[in-house]
């Protein structure tokens, strides 16, 4: 029972892809879809235990706002990300149980027989997935099973909790079995979507004019996930991009949480560099400081968490300075990855989950302002979600609660 | 003599169609210059209307709506305006012939060669059912993995609410291996039934942990358990050195005070599917009344929920998504035994709720269980028996590969031949049960596999397709059987291939009705998914096959036998989570400062209400006055006491006569509906007159014009909502849509945001105390009395109402119009397509013959089933 395939041969075909690799991976695999023929990424983070908003939330709205203590880490790149204030998730309450709801928005996760929706991310790698190896990259830095990203059924997507892992996903060559038994899958689908297109041509043959426009849609859908299937499996073989950095060895010690911070940053780097995914979530689970999250507004606590927090903040700028140093074609891949920052709880003392601390960075907006929207009644965040995804040429008007787009956020 | 006639009618017909451009036109123009240019002329444009100008040029769409409303409006008696002269009868009649004749030809030209239904792909709820029923697996999940339908004419059945797109299609491949892997039999003989007793305080779970804190008690016969103190001064502690003990083993029945919350997911863990299947699941519950360490006789009969949990990611913690079994009565110190049969996927469980209880928590309160005072629902356990096969292999495989043996797959003696792929699925979370092992690998073996593919496929691509296969298209599966088979696919795979092509293929997908007169395999779909949401079962399929289903005869009996039928409840789910918007119920949040009475206990007994009483009016054949008003009501104890009415224990639905002067009946006053119509926090009569109008009477009203801005709701009570929209009344420009649109919103201002009565509003700012009246002593009370509720009110008409109950008798009067609708709701609803303005004549027939013969609801299905539009396309 030989699978064997010509892989080798199609190896040789390929080119080797070092580290530049991204004039290959650019390529829009069709010219039908109207999405832009610039690559555009989205890493979503979430810290879940709040960010202390007196150091986080500027005072003054508008341009040219004074930095508070915490984007004064971030003070390089201050034309380079919007802060929001005044705004959260409609309905998505229950204190700690809102962080599966970053990137959904579904109401009320408290309640019980609770069903998630589709996440960000996920509706995005949907349409857009099928341009790099991976649709998406689901990581975490917890020990429990959380994850920002969620099917369109509510399901959880288990993230990825090992840098090393993950690096060796995206850089090391996969096993010839599963691949050859991956390229098999793939030609099944092809080959039955083959088959049910003609059906469809065959049903249409009997229909009314208006009914065959009807039917078209069919046709078209089978020719889409068609071409989706052909993408999907010219990159089982093609080889992975070699870079040039070493693989990352995981760093074990929970409380070692910035370094290992830094450590998921490298690599989610290095996937986009790559072009490897468009479409990152990180869940950071900051447990190990949850205690001091409460601090009963006692200073020693205050400043202790502060600390652990103007680290985080470090090593966020570090990496949109990565960001920004890498270059693709005339821009950087800051200019082209939306970064969002944020958390589920406005003030994780009392658990409330208003007024999120929220920035997003990067990604081709027109940034350096501070949105303050309404503290007493906020404005939806999801309506960030629907600006998002028409950023990256998604035909979205409207995403879970989100009706519209982020009021006074343009894009460039 | 008939024919010469006919002849002469067919001429003048013509004759008027020949004049089309000059004759008829001239009607209009004349009536229009008497009566209707003094408003509606260049200059004064009132309602943005000029007649002077308007074209007779009925081939745009648009002009052709703008001309049916002014055909409504002239038809109804609307316009001219009542304080303006009518004009005389005759000259409407001639105007509304002509217009009507004008109309109807447009659109008959304008859908010349077409279908007025359009083809379309199954919905959701269509699909999922399709495979339930097909496979025999009633609970397979596969609706949550489909991405939302669109809604066209109020409902999703309708081709322009149903596009496609490769998400769905990926979707559709995924759902269809999904089926197939549980439709597929891997084992000679079915896994070993077990049956296991199980306690609510299981290892691990959450309940033994309030139990351990005193939000819980384990009793024996009866009475505390003597080997486990209840928590009070001191919570119990180690959870886990209890349970290695067996503390929660030892068969004692869990008392529970707490109601499920953020931190509490009463699930029954030590169950965990394995195999996909039917299972029963009996449990015996009772209630009690705790007074700080005794066990007394409660208030009366609880209500303890039973749900469905799906478990994600590893199982642990709380918060699964879950869907609701049913509610079931904890009669006070007397267990009561409940028992049903329920299909239960990969890793799902049951849950369970103390439903009627308020939530209290014991935990951190001083003396814990020790000192609290209040009601508790008692388990004493739960049995799950399965998995249920009443045959092997099951339906399901029999559906697909027939009755060919299972046989085990050696590699040795199959050279070439690719073994079938054997997914095991994890059990997750910390069930007891373990699987049926099961050695080497075993499949349906076939000594003739062409002879076979063909005799399987020849039984299953008809039901699958809802009508007869051409023996063309079957030799095109076959043709790719006999490709797989070559290429080292065993049978099953090579059969499954096909069997997962035909269940993507949009002969499935799609309800395709060939012939503009259906046929008689369309009319059984239709019929079908009409009345079950699904296909057509074996009797049906038979029926059509032999023809005799067009006949009105067997149509009437089919209705009667489908509507008897338990997979009727789908199409009263369905329909009514449509008609209604009951799909709606959960879209907001009733506000917990002002309605702290309101649980989820309470609002899925609003929804089974609104779907018994449906169920009671066609059951009964009860007619159209009741959508308004009625002398009964379909409630259980939740809502009798929600509603005031004495006398009603337990959490079943049942039919209830209402007291004398009560002023609950219809639909109108249902909690369900007076929720649906309100936002959580406040009402409105705009949006609930709205509903009025639109749901009930099929008058859909105009939508306000632009920059009207929002009216704040004053939660303060400082003004009410009637003084707040008085320039409905004021303005003349306002007051032509709102003298409609108003007056059954105000009626219904009777009713706060979860349906409840009320002479006064609540509010959270001024107000005098409130009374407790029936609502739970456990429920913390804090809105206040406002100003009183004035739900007076005058129609358009002019014909005055002083309350809720005058409104009703008012609108109840006028049967037809209810009638009329509710026709246009289920022709629209069951062919899939809007009522046109020339299908009118053929609706308004069947509702008259309804009426003359009792104006029921069956009825009205029986005579749709029989009418032409149900038979068209």
């Amino acid at each position: 029972m030989s699978r064997v395939l010509n892989r080798r041969t199609f190896l040789r075909g390929t080119g080797v892809c070092l580290g530049l690799p991204l004039l290959d991976a650019m390529k829009p695999a069709f010219s039908a879809e109207k999405t832009s023929p610039i690559p555009r990424r989205m890493v979503a983070i979430e810290t879940n235990m709040g960010i202390l908003p007196q150091y986080f939330f500027p005072e003054k709205p508008g341009r040219g706002y004074k930095l508070s203590p915490y984007l004064e880490r971030l003070s390089q790149f201050r034309e380079q990300f919007t802060v929001f204030s005044g705004t959260s998730h409609p309905g998505v309450t229950g204190a700690h149980a809102a962080e599966k709801c970053f990137l959904t928005g579904t109401p009320h996760p408290e309640r019980g027989g609770f069903r998630n929706g589709i996440s960000l991310d996920q509706f995005a790698a949907e349409q857009l997935g099928n341009r790099t190896r991976y649709p998406s990259l689901v990581l975490a830095m917890t020990n429990e099973n959380q994850t920002l990203s969620y099917t369109r059924s509510g399901a959880p997507i288990s993230a990825e909790r090992s840098p090393k892992k993950v690096f060796q996903k995206l850089f090391v060559q996969g096993n010839p079995d599963v691949v050859a038994a991956n390229v098999e899958a793939i030609r099944q689908g092809r080959s039955m979507l083959d088959f049910v297109g003609e059906q469809s041509r065959q049903l249409n043959r009997t229909l009314s004019k208006a009914d065959q426009r009807r039917m078209e849609e069919y046709l078209t859908a089978v020719r889409d996930l068609e071409q989706r299937l052909e993408s999907a499996e010219s990159w089982e073989h093609k080889p992975k991009p070699k870079v040039s950095a070493n693989p990352p060895e995981d760093i074990e010690d929970p409380k070692e949480f910035v370094r290992r911070t830094r450590l998921m940053f490298d690599v989610i780097k290095l996937a986009l560099e790559t072009d490897s995914t468009r479409f990152i979530s990180l869940f950071v689970d900051t447990v190990v400081i949850h205690n001091i999250t409460h601090h009963g507004n006692r200073p020693e606590v205050l400043d202790e968490l502060r600390g652990h927090e103007e680290r985080q903040f470090d090593a966020l700028g570090e990496f949109l300075k990565v960001l920004s140093g890498t270059r693709e074609e005339g821009q950087t891949l800051l200019d082209r990855t939306m970064v969002l920052y944020g958390t589920c709880m406005g003030s994780a003392n009392s658990h409330s989950n208003v007024n999120l601390p929220v920035l997003l960075a990067g990604g081709g907006f027109k940034h350096g302002q501070h949105l303050a929207y309404d503290t007493t009644n906020n404005y939806p965040l999801t309506n960030l979600f629907v600006s998002m995804l028409q950023r990256l040429g998604i035909e979205a008007d409207s995403f879970s609660t989100g009706k519209g787009t982020m009021r006074g956020l343009e894009m460039v | 003599m008939l024919p010469d006639l006919f002849r002469l009618r067919k001429m003048l017909w013509l004759l008027l169609f020949g004049l089309t451009s000059q004759a008829p036109a001239a009607e209009y123009p004349k009536f229009f210059e008497t009566h209707c240019l003094e408003c509606h002329d260049g200059s004064i444009k009132k309602g943005n209307l000029d007649l002077s100008a308007i074209k007779l040029d009925l081939n745009h769409s648009g002009n052709f709506e703008r001309w049916v409303r002014i055909y409504d409006r002239i038809e109804s008696g609307e316009m001219p305006p009542q304080k303006k002269s009518r004009p005389p009868q005759a000259e409407l009649q001639k105007v509304l012939d002509s217009l009507r004749a004008e109309l109807v030809a447009a659109e008959r030209t304008r859908l010349a060669g077409e279908v007025r239904t359009g083809v379309r792909r199954l919905t959701r709820a269509e699909y999922e059912n399709t495979i339930r029923d097909l496979f025999d697996m009633p609970g397979i999940a596969l609706q949550g993995l489909l991405p939302a339908d669109g809604s066209a004419h109020g409902f999703d059945k309708n081709a322009d609410a149903l596009d496609i797109s490769h998400v769905n299609l990926a979707k559709y491949i995924e759902a269809a291996d999904h089926a197939l892997d549980y439709a597929i039999a891997t084992r000679p003989t079915p896994p070993k039934v077990t049956k296991r007793r199980i306690s609510l305080a299981n290892r691990g779970g959450f309940v033994a942990h309030v139990i351990m804190n005193g939000d819980g008690v384990l009793l024996k016969n009866k009475q505390p358990d003597p080997d486990f103190p209840p928590a009070g001064d001191y919570a119990h502690i180690d959870q886990g050195a209890h349970e290695r003990i067996g503390s929660f083993s030892t068969g004692s029945t869990v008392g529970l005070f707490r109601h499920e919350d953020e931190s509490l997911s009463p699930y029954f863990m030590e169950h965990v599917t394995i195999y996909p299947a039917r299972y029963r699941v009996r449990t015996s519950l009772w209630s009690f009344h705790w007074d700080k360490g005794k066990v007394l006789p409660s208030r009366g009969t609880e209500a303890a929920r039973l749900s469905v949990v799906q478990l994600t990611g590893d199982g642990r913690g709380g918060q699964h998504p879950s869907y609701v079994l049913g509610y079931f009565d904890a009669p006070s110190m007397d267990a009561k035994e409940h028992e049903l049969t329920v299909w239960l996927n990969h890793n799902e469980i049951i849950g369970f709720n103390t439903a009627s209880l308020a939530p209290v928590a014991n935990y951190s309160r001083k003396g814990r269980a020790m000192a609290f005072t209040g009601p508790g629902i008692a388990v004493d356990w739960l049995d799950v028996e399965g998995p249920l096969f009443d045959q092997w292999p099951p339906l399901s495989h029999r559906q697909l590969f027939g009755d060919l043996p299972l046989v085990e797959f050696k590699q040795a003696d199959r050279k070439g031949i690719r073994p079938p792929e054997r997914k095991t699925v994890r059990q997750i979370g910390a069930g007891l049960n373990r699987p049926d092992p099961l050695q080497g690998i075993w499949t349906v073996e076939s000594a003739e596999p062409m002879g076979d593919a063909n005799r399987l496929l020849a039984a299953f691509l008809p039901k699958a397709f809802r009508r007869p296969v051409s023996e063309m298209v079957r030799k095109q599966y076959l043709v790719k059987v006999s490709e797989r088979l070559q290429a080292g696919d065993c049978f099953e795979n090579a059969m499954r291939w096909a069997y997962r092509a035909a269940l993507c293929s949009p002969d499935f997908l799609y309800h395709v009705e060939p012939t503009v007169k259906l046929d008689d395999h369309a009319l059984a779909c239709r019929l079908s998914y009409f009345l079950w949401n699904s296909l057509p079962d074996e009797l049906l399929r038979q029926l059509a096959d032999s023809g005799k289903l067009q006949q009105p005869a067997v149509l009437k009996q089919q209705v009667e036998r489908m509507l008897s039928s338990s997979k009727s409840q789908r199409f009263v789910d369905d329909f009514l989570g449509q008609w209604l918007k009951l799909r709606s119920i959960a879209a907001n949040d009733a506000d917990r400062k002002l309605y702290p009475e309101f649980n989820p206990y309470l609002q899925d007994s609003m929804v089974a209400e609104t779907r018994g009483y449906f169920r009671e009016l066609i059951e009964r054949n009860l007619d159209s006055r009741h959508l308004i008003r009625s002398d009964f009501v379909m409630i259980n104890q939740k809502l009798a006491t929600h509603y005031g009415i004495p006398g009603v224990v337990g959490s079943q639905i049942r039919r209830v006569a209402l007291p004398e002067g009560c002023p609950r009946g219809g639909f109108l006053t249902q909690a369900s509906i007076l929720k649906i119509t309100a936002n959580g926090t406040t009402t409105s009569p705009v949006p609930r007159g709205a509903f009025v109008l639109a749901r009930l009477l099929g008058r859909e009203p105009d939508p306000p014009p632009p920059n009207i801005p929002a009216v704040e709701p004053d939660v303060r009570g400082a003004t009410t909502i009637r003084e707040q929209l008085s320039k409905h009344r004021s303005e003349a420009s306002c007051a032509s849509c709102h003298a409609k649109l108003d007056p059954p919103g105000f009626a219904l201002e009777s009713f706060d945001v979860i349906g409840g009565y009320r002479d006064r509003y609540r509010s959270i700012g001024d107000g005098d105390p409130a009374p407790r009246g029936l609502i739970d002593p456990f429920i913390r009370i804090s809105f206040k009395l406002g100003s009183k509720v004035d739900s007076s009110g005058e129609l358009a008409d002019g014909r005055k109402f002083r309350d809720v109950r005058e409104f009703q008798q008012l609108i109840a009067d006028n049967p037809r119009p209810l009638l009329e609708n509710l026709g246009r709701q289920f022709v629209i609803y069951s062919t899939g397509r809007n009522v046109n303005f020339g299908d009118r004549t053929e609706l308004d027939t069947l509702v008259t013959r309804t009426e003359n013969a009792g104006g029921g609801i069956r009825t009205l299905l029986h005579e749709i089933v029989q009418s032409v539009l149900f038979r068209t396309r």
